[in-house]
């Protein structure tokens, strides 16, 4: 079959359309917001929010209400909770993350595990299901992407002063609390949209990988943001097709591309890769 | 090259004063009952060792830590709502040098504030920020990322971004700490500037020839306030042994201080 063909025919099936357009939504998303939580260094609450959100999932699912705002309240209030918890002197911000997160966790599984058909659930909930979205998921990840870049493009100078240098921000006066809650919002926005088509596990994967690998690219904030999000839905697109002929998970499948993405920048990037980095060494003057 | 003027406020009374400031972090006190009344038109340097209190002292002034006991104000005002008056440099240590800004990106940081909310910076703020870093002698780095200045060269860019949010409370951690003699010299002469102009400039600092020559006044802290007074009455011998301890030798008419820079 010639590549255009393998490349258009899947193109004509519905379901893999709507993964398609939801694997690129998410990349974009997930390059975006992925990037604050790089340059932060939010990468562990990032996993703590992709596992807090489950049992807010969970929830929704038995209600039969709105995944999205179940996810939301729980990943906001875990978020807060951390914030509550870890001001005990003797409770570290990472022990916090650690211990509500996986309690967050345990609770959805406990919830899930009185439904009947709960293996299969799990499943789905903890690795996604890209081929299986909605055409209302798609619509819902396009109206919480609108509603993330809107608040990327309108505050991006504060958020870019306080995560570069957080006293400055201070002593502009800017109001921290709610730019860092305001972030954490947004982050779990994210999150859920992403549950819905990598699942929980592998969540944290698309929000780190694809900035990681443009944080070795590039050498300013915006940039890095355009080529993280190019990354995160090149990796949807490529390991979708994978997982559609190779006939593989597609979740494991979009985090595998991109995985492969992070080691090609990291051994060659042009200016800061390893394989550079160490022909530079051998070859400078003594 | 038109030198730019300050905020043109120019209110009466002391720029900043320490009331029995007290600070602490949990059960440790860093800074313990300060007063001090600093006037405009001054530099002012802020003398100790390492542990003193000084960056402590800094950051309750600009509003990043809250006093535990007393007060501290702007020109009458609490540092929140004194912002407008505050330009601050903060310790190099605190920065994260391999960010990916470039050295205009953080000139330009210095107007985040004066921008407001939800506007971009116009391209009369770039020509202001390009302005700060000419007068830092930085403008021609404009583009590169800061990772890849030297020590020197970031301090000036920071120094660029304190001029740029254009307050007549100037507040500097450590300008000259690491710092090569151009722009130690560069730095001083900016300071000198900006003094003339009306601001009071507020350094921390090790070095006690630039802080003898170029200070009008000396706030020496070891914790406690030690003593606040033009140069000659700070640099005695009891006052030295009481600010820096056992790090101070006293010989003869001599003073040599060791172990005070990092």
């Amino acid at each position: 079959m010639p590549l255009a063909d393998a490349l258009l025919a899947p193109l004509g099936l519905g379901f893999l359309q709507r993964g398609l357009a939801e694997a690129v939504l998410i990349g974009v998303l997930c390059g975006v917001i992925g990037t604050y939580v790089v340059l932060r260094g939010m990468a562990f609450l990032g996993d703590a929010m992709a596992h807090a959100v489950f049992p807010g999932i969970v929830i929704a699912f038995l209600l039969r209400v709105d995944i999205l705002l179940g996810g939301l309240a729980f990943g906001v209030l875990t978020a807060l909770g951390i914030g509550a918890v870890s001001q005990h002197r003797r409770v570290s911000n990472d022990s916090a993350i650690g211990v509500l997160f996986v309690g967050a966790f345990a609770l959805g599984v406990v919830l899930i595990s009185s439904i009947r058909s709960y293996v299969r659930d799990l499943a789905t909930i903890l690795l996604g299901d890209i081929l299986g979205v909605t055409p209302q998921d798609v619509w819902l990840t396009v109206a919480v992407g609108c509603l993330v870049i809107a608040a990327v493009w309108l505050f991006h100078k504060e958020i870019t002063l306080a995560s570069f240098d957080r006293d400055m921000a201070q002593a502009m006066g800017l109001p921290m609390a709610l730019l860092d809650n305001g972030l954490l919002v947004l982050l779990a926005l994210v999150v859920i949209v992403s549950v819905q088509a990598v699942g929980t596990v592998l969540a944290l994967a698309m929000l780190v990988t694809p900035a990681a690998t443009a944080r070795l690219l590039t050498d300013r904030v915006v940039p890095m943001m355009i080529v993280a999000a190019a990354l995160g839905a090149a990796a949807g697109v490529a390991g979708l097709y994978a997982s559609f002929y190779l006939n593989i998970a597609s979740g494991g499948a979009i985090v595998l591309v991109a995985t492969a993405m992070f080691f090609g920048a990291w051994l060659f990037a042009p200016r800061y890769g390893v394989w550079r980095g160490a022909r530079a060494l051998r070859s400078a003057p003594r | 090259m038109p030198e730019r003027p300050i905020v043109a406020i120019h209110p009466r009374g002391p720029a900043v004063e320490f009331e029995d400031v007290s600070i602490a972090y949990g059960t440790h006190v860093a800074v313990d009952g300060v007063t001090a009344t600093l006037q405009p038109g001054t530099i002012v340097g802020l003398l100790g060792p390492n542990g003193a209190g000084k960056t402590t002292l800094l950051k309750a002034l600009v509003g990043v830590l809250a006093p535990a006991r007393g007060a501290v104000r702007l020109h009458g005002m609490a540092p929140a709502e004194a912002w407008h008056h505050v330009s601050y440099l903060p310790q190099h240590e605190q920065i994260n040098w391999e960010f990916p800004v470039s050295v205009l990106d953080v000139a330009l940081m210095g107007r985040v504030r004066a921008l407001g909310w939800l506007s971009a910076p116009r391209a009369a703020d770039r020509q202001s920020a390009m302005e700060a870093l000419e007068r830092v002698g930085m403008a021609g780095y404009a583009r590169r990322q800061i990772g890849q200045l030297s020590r020197g060269q970031r301090q000036r860019v920071l120094l660029a971004r304190a001029l740029a949010q254009s307050g007549d409370v100037v507040i500097l951690d450590e300008p000259l700490a690491g710092v090569d003699t151009t722009t130690q010299d560069a730095v001083l002469r900016l300071l000198g500037d900006l003094r003339d102009q009306g601001a009071l400039v507020l350094m921390s600092t090790h070095d006690l020839s630039a802080a003898a020559t170029r200070c009008d006044r000396l706030l020496c802290l070891n914790r406690r306030l030690v003593a606040f007074g033009p140069p000659p009455t700070v640099f005695v011998p009891d006052v030295l042994r009481a600010t820096y301890g056992s790090t101070v030798a006293v010989l003869d008419a001599r003073m040599v201080v060791y172990d005070a820079a990092r």
